[in-house]
């Protein structure tokens, strides 16, 4: 889990959206708070569907939400 | 705490109530084979799934799958480095061609299990604490 490939905009988009907190976000998304925390430590690179489901909650898309960092491209 | 840490914290105590049972054995009756039936125990591990509480998947999410394959990862390497070892330990001490007393082998199978069970729980704990931990110094 370590050396994640992507940085994300979880945290300040859950700011932006009410100060949405973990707890809420992972309920929508249906994982568990501790995986919210993992994305947010960029500790844990999301499937492709947890992704899609992010950005559907902050009504973006995934490559607004997931940035792929510099060193991975 | 997660159902995944919950499940792990559970088999951490009943291994070491087994681990507590076989050594009471074996002060008890000074058998060691005798005391392997403390072993036993293990079966408890099985409540988890069977009992009506016990009903939903400690697996809640992708990331829950990662850890548990992880954890079994870790755990069999572990477990195949130190059954390799007792091989290579047995045939040092007995060498080739003599018979090695049953008293070496039949511990190994229920300590091997236990091996496995104990590592996957601590490695499951251990990748759950990682992130949690690293994001709240984060977040200071």
């Amino acid at each position: 889990m370590k050396g994640s490939p992507f940085t994300n905009e979880i945290r300040r988009m859950r700011f932006a959206s009410g100060e949405m907190t973990q707890e809420e976000l992972a309920r929508q998304v249906e994982v568990t708070r501790q995986t919210i925390i993992a994305l947010e430590a960029n500790r844990y690179v999301p499937s492709l569907l947890l992704a899609i489901r992010i950005a559907q909650v902050f009504g973006t898309t995934v490559e607004k939400v997931f940035i792929l960092s510099p060193k991975a491209e | 705490m997660t159902s995944l840490q919950k499940y792990a914290v559970f088999h951490l105590v009943v291994l070491a109530c087994t681990l507590a049972a076989v050594g009471a054995l074996l002060l008890a009756t000074g058998r060691p084979m005798a005391s392997l039936a403390g072993f036993a125990l293990l079966a408890l591990i099985g409540i988890r799934g069977t009992s009506m509480r016990g009903t939903r998947s400690p697996i809640q999410d992708e990331r829950d799958e990662q850890i548990v394959r992880r954890a079994a990862a870790a755990s069999y390497t572990i477990f195949w480095i130190c059954f390799v070892a007792w091989g290579v330990v047995l045939t040092l001490a007995f060498q080739n061609g003599a018979a090695v007393p049953i008293v070496y082998i039949a511990p190994a199978v229920w300590v091997g299990m236990w091996l496995v069970l104990a590592v996957r729980a601590v490695a499951i704990l251990a990748l759950n604490r990682a992130s949690t931990v690293d994001a709240r110094e984060r977040a200071r």
